[in-house]
């Protein structure tokens, strides 16, 4: 048996390297991914939590699957705007992506 | 070893009515586009606007069925939602108005206009009767996905490009926080349901699961704030709204505003109520900052666009208020707010749109110089919307701003309630200055009237009609909002 607390740190480090990954990189790419990885800690929270409580409706791991769908989802339209800006300026960086400001 | 019976959660589709309509008529509209090349647009907006109507349809309809939750009470159907669905609806349809000109002129594709617009509503109408977590979730990706890409709809154009992926990033940042917080909420009181976890509060909560349940609040209106930009989560709004096309900008105001602060209110009024104490404090900071941010910086923007980004933080910060509130008549301001300034919001966008030219330029300020000579209707038009706006009687914007302050004021928040008629007369300086440069100023160079179709114009005359009608008598619609909002308070 694995106290749940183990789980939820793991989780929170996680979502934390994401958080750092979005925040920090200047890839557009990248930062899709750091985006990915703080879903991911969303999924391990909600299975933990579906474990933890014994939930009989097994909301936790439903929700954790529609979280899935979605982000494939999601990613695949992250992609296509990030292409689209590649074609138009040949650099995915996020600072040169800066004709607004205030 | 002996079998459970299957138990079948009920199925209600009155409430889901309305979507299946507007899903159903999304699809035809895509199909019909890409089956039939030629296919007219006028033959497809026809086509989106029955849908909207047959929608609306719907929603009264099943205003008539009583209230109550579907779908094993992952979806309310109550006059809450029914009153938020019809203002999603109608914003559509003005929507769809504008953009049939913004189509004609700039020949972009209308099939996907069309269909990403409505399943865009979809998911807005979703949110206004989402009464679970994972529903909130899912609605709220389908309206963001949709508005990302709607967004993005000028896509030979830089800036239509970085509004769209600016919005991109950080929404799906938002998302991540805002489905964290959901993942604690559930750890903390073992559902994702609205009701259950009212019902979890209220019986108190286990030792050492406060502070899940208090983290995944504040997680929660990080990712709803977003949403409603409110300082300091506005970030992609003004850049957003300057860079897409003017009718996606005034629908993306209208709904996004509408359906976010839907699940906002459902939410604290009904899920969290019994935190009021902790989650009134947050949301008294976020509102001062966002109405003070909002109209200050607006005071110093030269595009119209961008100025109407941040008097729509403004707004937003108006709103929490009604939120911040937690009485029936906080919630039924709200709901009447955002009724009006989804009209109000759309039909300048409309203006914005006939006053600019092709490729979306001339939306500077100095533009406006003397439009009353060049297109007066228009002119009118947008003075009135803006005098709205500022919250100037006798408009409709005056009534909102009335019932939300004074539920504030009920509720003992009269130092929000000033620092909130502050920050509208600093607001109202940028509104007026518009309107002086219309009516007082020669403009500079042309007299060239732009080539608008009539839509757009019909668009600004439903927002003019609405702002003028509900300014004189604000009645129909306030007891409307009254009976809605009756039912977060059994």
């Amino acid at each position: 048996m694995m106290p749940v607390t183990w789980v939820l740190l793991l989780s929170a480090f996680l979502f934390s390297v994401g958080v750092y990954g979005v925040l920090a990189r200047r890839n557009a790419v990248l930062i899709l991914m750091s985006i990915e990885v703080m879903l991911t800690a969303v999924n391990i929270n909600l299975v933990a939590f579906n474990a933890m409580l014994k939930d009989v409706e097994m909301m936790g791991q439903i929700f954790a699957l529609f979280i899935i769908t979605i982000a494939a989802a999601e990613i695949g339209v992250g992609l296509a705007i990030v292409i689209l800006i590649y074609r138009n300026r040949t650099t995915v960086t996020v600072d040169e992506v800066s004709l607004m400001k205030w | 070893m002996t079998q459970d019976p299957l138990v079948i959660p009920g199925v209600n589709l009155w409430a889901i009515a309305p979507e299946m309509v507007m899903v159903a008529g999304a699809m035809g509209i895509l199909v019909l586009g890409a089956g039939f090349k030629k296919s007219h647009p006028l033959i497809l907006m026809a086509g989106a606007l029955a849908t909207l109507l047959g929608a609306a349809i719907a929603a009264i309809l099943a205003l008539g069925q009583g209230s109550g939750f579907a779908f094993d009470g992952t979806i309310a159907m109550d006059g809450f939602a029914g009153f938020l669905k019809l203002v999603i609806i109608a914003s559509a349809a003005v929507s769809v108005l504008a953009g049939y000109d913004y189509i004609q002129r700039e020949r972009a594709a209308a099939p996907e206009y069309l269909g990403l617009l409505m399943l865009a509503t979809t998911g807005m109408m979703l949110m206004a009767a989402a009464a679970d977590l994972i529903t909130v979730f899912l609605a709220l990706e389908t309206f963001s996905l949709a508005l990302y890409v709607m967004a993005a709809f000028r896509r030979q154009r830089l800036d239509s490009q970085e509004g769209a992926f600016k919005y991109f990033l950080s929404g799906s940042f938002a998302s991540a926080f805002f489905l964290y917080g959901v993942a604690l909420t559930y750890g903390g009181t073992g559902t994702t349901r609205l009701e259950g976890i009212a019902t979890s509060l209220s019986e108190g909560l286990k030792p050492g699961t406060e502070v899940l349940v208090f983290s995944g609040l504040a997680l929660l209106l990080v990712g709803l704030a977003f949403k409603v930009a409110a300082v300091p989560f506005h970030m992609w709004t003004p850049d957003v709204y300057q860079g897409a096309p003017a009718p996606v900008t005034g629908f993306m105001a209208a709904g996004s505003k509408v359906a976010g602060f839907a699940v906002l209110l459902r939410a604290l009024y009904t899920g969290f109520h019994e935190l009021v104490t902790d989650w009134q404090p947050i949301l008294i900071a976020l509102a001062l900052i966002t109405m003070i941010f909002g109209s200050v910086v607006a005071v110093a923007q030269t595009n119209v666009k961008r100025m109407l980004a941040y008097s729509s933080i403004a707004h937003s910060g108006f709103l929490l208020i009604g939120v911040i509130a937690a009485n029936q008549r906080g919630l039924s301001g709200a709901l009447f707010y955002l009724g009006s300034y989804s009209f109000v919001i759309v039909g300048s966008f409309a203006v914005i749109y006939a006053v600019g030219r092709a490729g979306e330029s001339r939306v500077e300020l100095n533009d406006y110089r003397g439009l009353w000579n060049r297109q007066p209707f228009m002119a009118v038009a947008l003075a009135v919307m803006l005098v709205s706006l500022a919250g100037v009687p006798p408009t409709a914007g005056f009534w909102a701003k009335l019932e939300v302050f004074l539920a504030a004021v009920e509720a003992g928040q009269v130092p929000l309630v000033v620092a909130a008629l502050l920050s509208s007369v600093v607001a109202v300086f940028f509104y007026l200055r518009v309107i002086v440069l219309m009516f007082l100023q020669e403009e500079e160079w042309t007299k060239e009237v732009p080539d608008t179709g009539a839509t757009s114009g019909l668009a600004a005359a439903v927002g003019l009609a609405v702002v003028a009608v509900l300014g004189v008598y604000p009645t129909p619609l306030l007891d409307f909002a009254r009976q809605a909002s009756l039912v977060l308070f059994r």
